[in-house]
């Protein structure tokens, strides 16, 4: 039987697997599949596995800053101490772009879902280039390759 | 497990984070038999209406050998945003002393 964060780890896991079927679909798509990936592998540990979690979306970089410290996650990694603190503090700003990608947060501003008006002109994501979020960025690569780990181990 | 044995491993688990956070103003211990609460104070987190806690499993490695929860927030939240359901009271918290964590990394 599921429980709140075994639930939110499979929804991630499913999130994963739709970004990896769609690499011949324009940006937006894939950032959705990012975004919500990473938005359901923070909020699943929000859980300590059976009480639902907080209905809130601003969770990503706090996860990331929350478990610098956490050995488990370092292991998972292959890192050494200071090297997965580095790595971690490295997806700070990328995580933090991934969080104000969702469209409740910034109605107008660009995100992935939905069109936005910018100076009387109205923008359809799929029109929208995303160039901070190019997923060929070693940055972009790396925050996607952190949460494929949590995922994996969890 | 005893309180006092729940407190020395909150105390690693502050040391570990601090390690990670130089920038962790204080740190608050909210006691519980099964699992290590604390609360990180930052000066650069996203304003919360509530404690937002993320949970990790037993961390034999890191010397936590419990389930841990972490939260951050900023000087301003403490003693005012609601705590998780469950977690004791503001009031019933323990400081961990950063400065003496701090010397001991």
């Amino acid at each position: 039987m599921e429980t709140w964060r075994t639930a939110h780890l499979k929804q991630a896991r499913s999130d994963l697997a739709v970004f990896d079927a769609i690499s011949n679909q324009p940006i937006c798509q894939q950032l959705h599949y990012i975004q919500m990936a990473t938005e359901k592998v923070a909020k699943a540990y929000l859980s300590a596995g059976d009480e639902r979690p907080p209905q809130i979306h601003d969770v990503i970089v706090r996860f990331l800053r929350a478990c610098r410290g956490n050995s488990f996650l370092q292991n998972a990694c292959r890192m050494r101490r200071e090297q997965f603190r580095a790595y971690v503090k490295s997806l700070l700003t990328t995580g933090e772009q991934i969080e104000d990608l969702v469209p409740a947060k910034n109605v107008d501003k660009p995100n992935p879902e939905y069109p936005w008006q910018e100076n009387d002109k109205v923008i359809a994501p799929v029109d929208y280039p995303f160039v901070r979020l190019q997923l060929t960025q070693t940055k972009m690569a790396r925050l996607i390759e952190f949460v494929r780990i949590c995922v994996a181990i969890s | 497990m005893d309180r006092d044995k729940m407190r020395e491993i909150a105390k690693r688990l502050a040391k570990n984070n601090l390690e990670g956070e130089p920038d962790i103003k204080k740190v608050l211990w909210f006691p519980h038999e099964d699992e290590v609460r604390l609360v990180e104070v930052l000066p650069d987190v996203i304003p919360s209406d509530q404690v937002v806690a993320f949970h990790f499993g037993p961390d034999h490695a890191g010397g936590i050998p419990v389930p841990s929860a972490i939260a951050l927030i900023l000087p301003d939240e403490e003693g005012k945003i609601p705590v998780p359901q469950g977690w004791v009271d503001w009031k019933d918290t323990e400081e961990i002393d950063v400065l003496r964590v701090r010397k001991a990394v």
